[in-house]
């Protein structure tokens, strides 16, 4: 087993790995910005290592930096969390190739699940079902319109270098054909110096269904059923949950089938995600494999009873899976919210800035992963998340009220959160009924607006809270630094002592 | 003791009388409530309001913002200000929109593109700058319809709380 495992990330991902390390009695290292010198992460860890500025190229995206961290820290390990350098194949190697084992798959599986038509292919000789379309570039208008017809209309055109819906378009028709491929091609070519387009098959309401799947270094491949991730804005998951209402045991078994063959067709070595479309129909697609850790892995946990983080160290340390598919089974319902420092009054901007107060809630079938504290300055370098909160229940309507019950009892103080939004949304009659497509909250949230939620009971408590705030005697706790009074350093101005 | 608050802009006068340490009693919205409460620590109290038919206990969380405080109450927030600390005129001015009357950033941000020349007319809620913070994009939006009159940054600038982007003079 390793010596000490460094965490390259910070916030909630960084102290919930630190957590399984504590437990498997593995020495941590946390790495540090600017911005993060007494973030909760940095003094989670048994040491901790400065790495420079806060912008993320001189701290968390610095590969030399964190490897000189690992090197002066004897650090044998990397555990890269999510975003930063988890998907980054030149990392990867990197750290092997100084003897410094990463902790996710190896270089090339992540460089060619990385690239969107080398992923397609793979998936294809797996016989994994991919969205219906070409695997390769369009020659020109007329054989486009030529698929078109055989896959019918309305289709999707994608740039194949693409990316952030650039070249991105849907084409209603045959006819629309022409202006849409033109259009695409141009923007292609200045976003991406390619103006190569592909075809797909345009899938309007569908659900974002993925599995997670655990793969040893010596074949052996199982998965640890779903999660829907389809209560997403602008793209963002923000409500994620399992099981899925709109899968049968039927449907569950040929969708972790066929996660398990994209697993093993492309190699896959330690925890990743397969992703899936799927349609009313029961029909679902290939979206993409993520190489790491997912954000909504709690919930699996949650339901299986398995610490993932666990069985990443073990599978990078070379040890065999100590479970088999038939030991898998989901017990209750799990859902997790992410919550994140926003202004759903500003259209959601991302609300930085201290945290005056902050307490996390507790209780039965309750998870709290945050990264956060009380007194902790948000900084505005990183990405908005704050915590991710998980409530787990005998059924799904157990796990809401569960839900909504902690949410209402997570009070932030000082920067804006989307706690309120969240609970409009599980509160809803759309999720009630499980009726969850990506689409939901731009067709049924756009206009929302924190009045809707707002009660006359609670409203009349408010000002009852405020007079008996007042008419108590303030016993505010000792003033934090920044109100005493400054010490003669700080005062020196541009003055140094040489 | 009389208080006028107002909550979420809307305006409240409250009259109390103080009975016994630690709580009031008030007419609030034509109930008749008597309150306890408590202090848990500096940002918690603990509230019992008896309405003459039930008591309900509640634990709110509240914190000192500007002209009065902001109170969280199962999962929402409530902006109370005490309108006998504001200057006149202050709450007219926040009744009247929710949107701020400058182009400027809530937080620093840089600047993505400006969508606007000089001179150019704009409708309230047309799109003036484009800026991202924090790996979002976020589009500050014309305050009332108007002329640009000058443009103060340009793309790629690193822009602050505070820095007017982009002047514009209102015209009917």
């Amino acid at each position: 087993m390793f010596g000490k495992i460094l965490i390259a990330n910070r916030g909630e991902i960084a102290v919930r790995v630190m957590k399984t390390c504590n437990e498997m009695d593995i020495p941590t290292v946390a790495v540090y910005s600017d911005a993060d010198k007494d973030a909760l992460h940095t003094l989670s860890a048994d040491e901790s290592f400065y790495l420079g500025a806060s912008e993320p190229s001189e701290s968390y995206l610095n590969i030399g930096k964190i490897l000189t961290a690992a090197k002066q820290t004897n650090a044998d390990a990397i555990h890269p969390g999510y975003g930063f350098l988890a998907e980054n194949a030149d990392f990867a190697r990197e750290c092997n190739r100084r003897g410094i084992t990463f902790i996710g798959p190896p270089p090339d599986v992540i460089s060619s699940l990385g690239d969107k038509t080398t992923a397609r292919k793979i998936m294809r000789e797996g016989r994994v079902p991919v969205i219906p379309g070409t695997t390769d570039a369009a020659k020109d208008l007329e054989s486009i319109i030529n698929e078109g017809d055989a896959i019918g209309w309305p289709v999707l055109i994608k740039a194949s270098a693409g990316g952030g819906g650039k070249g991105m378009r849907i084409v209603p028709s045959r006819e629309a054909m022409e202006d849409a491929f033109i259009a695409a091609s141009r923007e292609a070519a200045s976003a991406f110096g390619d103006d190569s387009i592909y075809l797909e098959k345009l899938i309007t309401r569908a659900r974002h269904v993925e599995f997670q799947i655990l793969c040893d270094s010596f074949g052996n491949a199982i998965h640890l059923l779903e999660r829907e991730c389809s209560i997403q804005r602008r793209h963002q998951k923000i409500i994620e949950e399992t099981p899925s209402v709109s899968l049968t045991p039927e449907l569950r078994d040929r969708m972790g089938s066929a996660a398990v063959r994209a697993a093993k067709a492309s190699g896959y070595v330690n925890a990743g995600t397969v992703e899936f479309l799927l349609e009313p129909d029961g029909n679902f697609y290939f979206l993409e494999i993520n190489t790491r850790l997912q954000v909504e892995h709690p919930i699996t946990e949650m339901i299986t009873g398995i610490d993932l983080v666990k069985k990443q160290i073990e599978i990078a340390a070379g040890m065999p899976l100590s479970i088999k598919q038939p030991d898998i089974a989901g017990k209750g319902h799990a859902i997790e919210c992410r919550v994140y420092g926003e202004d759903p009054e500003h259209s959601f901007f991302p609300s930085a800035g201290k945290i005056q107060f902050l307490k996390e809630p507790t209780g039965p079938g309750i998870r709290c992963d945050s990264g956060v504290c009380t007194g902790f300055t948000v900084p505005v370098e990183y990405d908005p998340i704050l915590a991710k909160l998980t409530a787990h229940a005998e059924t799904r309507q157990d796990a809401i009220n569960r839900m909504v019950k902690a949410l209402s009892g997570f009070p932030v103080l000082g920067i804006k959160t989307n706690i309120h939004f969240l609970m409009d949304i599980l509160t809803s009659g759309s999720f009630h009924s499980g009726q969850t497509y990506t689409d939901v909250i731009e067709s049924e949230f756009s206009d929302w607006s924190p009045e809707k939620g707002r009660s006359e009971t609670d409203e009349r408590t408010a000002l009852l809270a405020f007079i008996a705030d007042d008419l108590l005697p303030k016993h505010k706790m000792a003033a934090s630094t920044e109100d005493k009074p400054p010490e003669p350093w700080q005062t020196l101005g541009n003055w140094r002592i040489s | 003791m009389e208080y006028n608050l107002s909550v979420n802009d809307r305006e409240k006068t409250i009259r109390i009388e103080t009975d016994k340490e630690n709580s009031f009693s008030t007419e609030l919205d034509a109930a008749k409530l008597h309150v306890n409460y408590k202090r848990i620590d500096d940002y918690t109290l603990r509230l019992e309001i008896d309405n003459g038919k039930t008591k309900k206990g509640v634990s709110v969380h509240l914190v000192d913002s500007e002209g009065g405080k902001t109170i969280f109450i199962n999962g929402v927030t409530y902006a109370v200000k005490n309108r006998d600390n504001l200057p006149v005129g202050t709450i007219r001015k926040q009744v009247s929109t929710n949107l701020p009357d400058k182009i400027t950033p809530p937080m620093p941000a840089t600047v993505i593109s400006v969508l606007v020349n000089k001179n150019d007319l704009v409708q309230k809620g047309d799109g003036i700058v484009v800026i991202s913070a924090m790996k979002m994009e976020t589009t500050l939006t014309a305050p009332f319809n108007g002329r640009v009159i000058s443009l103060n940054t340009s793309r790629g600038e690193k822009v602050m709380p505070g820095d007017i982007l982009v002047d514009i003079e209102e015209e009917e």
